[in-house]
């Protein structure tokens, strides 16, 4: 089968529990051994029933559906990301198979489709909504709703996984990271970006159990109300003291991106932080080979399957 | 228009309570040390907003690399290596245009390019001639 094109992102597919291949009859995918059933409901094969514990993810990520995203944007700003956090350049993936692993609205995956490579999303929240309105026109990506701790992939699948600032945001940032690597090839590349444990990462941590509660549209109008006051301000001596206990975002990409940001920081239901040495220690434990930290964040790390 | 004025005013409230909330848990963080605050930065900011903004002419300029110059300011104020620095630099009395800027930036690109740290300011011209020999008055002023 050609390696291009939806239908082959499609047979990629399998039962994420006997991992038998799916037949597909209209909007349905069908295991025949095990007789499960997953929808395809807006064109999006569902392999959950809920976002569980990321909804506030659903929230922001349909809220801002295009904020940073390069196409949107007419900047390279997500590309430049992209290749320091991964290392990897256009010809790295070009035509290849690439598992982005929490999709989100698709910010990488809209620099890694242009690159030419065959993308399959996934993410546990209604994000997908977001990313499928971005992508729907492209052959070369698949958006899918999934667990990465049950993913409908065969062992072995893919070139290359991408998981930038995703795997933090689970309840065990190791555990599922090992639940990453047995889907890639051997020779192909797993790239990472998570917290690190310092500065303004070690701030919001202290924070999350606490603002993870509040409604996630209460705290997004707080954050659209208090971000453009802080940054306007940013001169204030109150609010240099503000900025101390409550970090908020001013990375220089624009209202609307630090806004998300912002709200990006402190909504989630877990918040991991990691050292680089805990991070490298996963990928020896994984019995990778050529780990390297590619850029300028020292917690984010690549790895080849040997 | 009542709709619209009962939808500002949930929001104003809704807001208010977020705040509110996020001032109480705030002042726990820092009283049972969860986050740690310097008392003696807190105090220097504090500080900082009672007296008058320092202004004053740079000299003794010296060179450092590429496009940077340093000069020193003689006086202890809040700056970028201890927190975020309210000093504005100014070319013959025009605002230079890039504060808080990286030091390696001021070296490699400069174009007024500047950075308040430590006890100096280190900074680039507009033009990156050397502010030593151009005869141009280059004058802070903390806001």
């Amino acid at each position: 089968m050609s390696h291009n094109g939806r239908g082959f992102l499609y047979s990629v597919l399998v039962c994420p529990t006997c991992k038998s291949p799916l037949t597909r009859n209209d909007e349905v995918l069908f295991c025949s051994k095990d007789g499960r059933r997953f929808p395809i409901l807006r064109g999006i094969p569902r392999f959950v029933e809920s976002d569980e514990y990321v909804d506030s993810f659903s929230f922001e990520w349909n809220t801002h559906k295009t904020t940073q995203l390069d196409t949107f944007r007419n900047d390279g700003s997500s590309e430049d990301i992209f290749r320091k956090k991964t290392g990897f350049k256009p010809e790295d993936l070009n035509g290849k198979l690439v598992l982005d692993a929490g999709i989100g609205a698709g910010r990488f995956t809209d620099v890694m489709a242009r690159w030419g490579a065959n993308v399959i999303g996934i993410d546990l929240s209604y994000a997908v909504e977001a990313a499928q309105e971005n992508f729907r026109r492209l052959d070369n990506v698949l958006v899918a709703q999934a667990d990465i701790s049950d993913l409908p992939f065969k062992p072995e699948t893919f070139d290359a996984i991408v998981s930038i600032g995703v795997l933090h945001h689970t309840p065990d940032t190791k555990k599922y990271f090992q639940k990453l690597v047995p889907y890639l090839r051997h020779g192909g590349t797993i790239a990472i970006w998570v917290y690190p444990a310092e500065g303004d990462f070690v701030t919001r941590k202290q924070w999350i159990p606490f603002t993870s509660r509040i409604p996630d549209r209460m705290f997004y109008e707080w954050c659209r109300w208090f971000v453009p006051f802080a940054q306007k301000r940013l001169d204030s001596l109150h609010i240099q003291s503000i900025y101390r206990i409550f970090p908020f975002s001013n990375q220089g990409l624009g209202l609307e991106n630090d806004i998300l940001d912002t709200f990006d920081g402190y909504s989630p239901s877990f918040h991991g932080i990691h050292t680089p040495e805990e991070v490298e220690g996963w990928f020896q434990e994984a019995e990778l080979v050529d780990i390297r930290i590619p850029g300028p964040w020292n917690t984010s790390m690549r790895g080849i399957r040997p | 228009m009542f709709k619209s004025i009962v939808g500002v005013a949930k929001k104003l409230t809704s807001i208010f309570a977020v705040s509110l909330y996020l001032t109480i848990v705030a002042s726990f963080l820092v009283l049972t040390g969860r986050i740690r605050v310097s008392p003696r930065g807190f105090a220097r900011r504090m500080l900082a907003s009672l007296r008058p903004p320092f202004q004053g002419d740079l000299v003794d300029f010296a060179h450092e690399r590429g496009n940077c110059y340093v000069a020193p300011l003689g006086r202890k104020l809040i700056s970028d290596s201890n927190g975020r620095s309210r000093l504005k630099l100014f070319e013959d009395g025009r605002e230079l245009p890039y504060p808080h800027s990286s030091h390696d930036d001021i070296r490699e690109f400069g174009a007024g390019r500047y950075s308040h740290w430590g006890d100096a300011v280190f900074f680039s011209s507009s033009d990156n001639s050397d502010p030593g020999k151009s005869g141009r008055r280059y004058s802070v002023r903390e806001i």
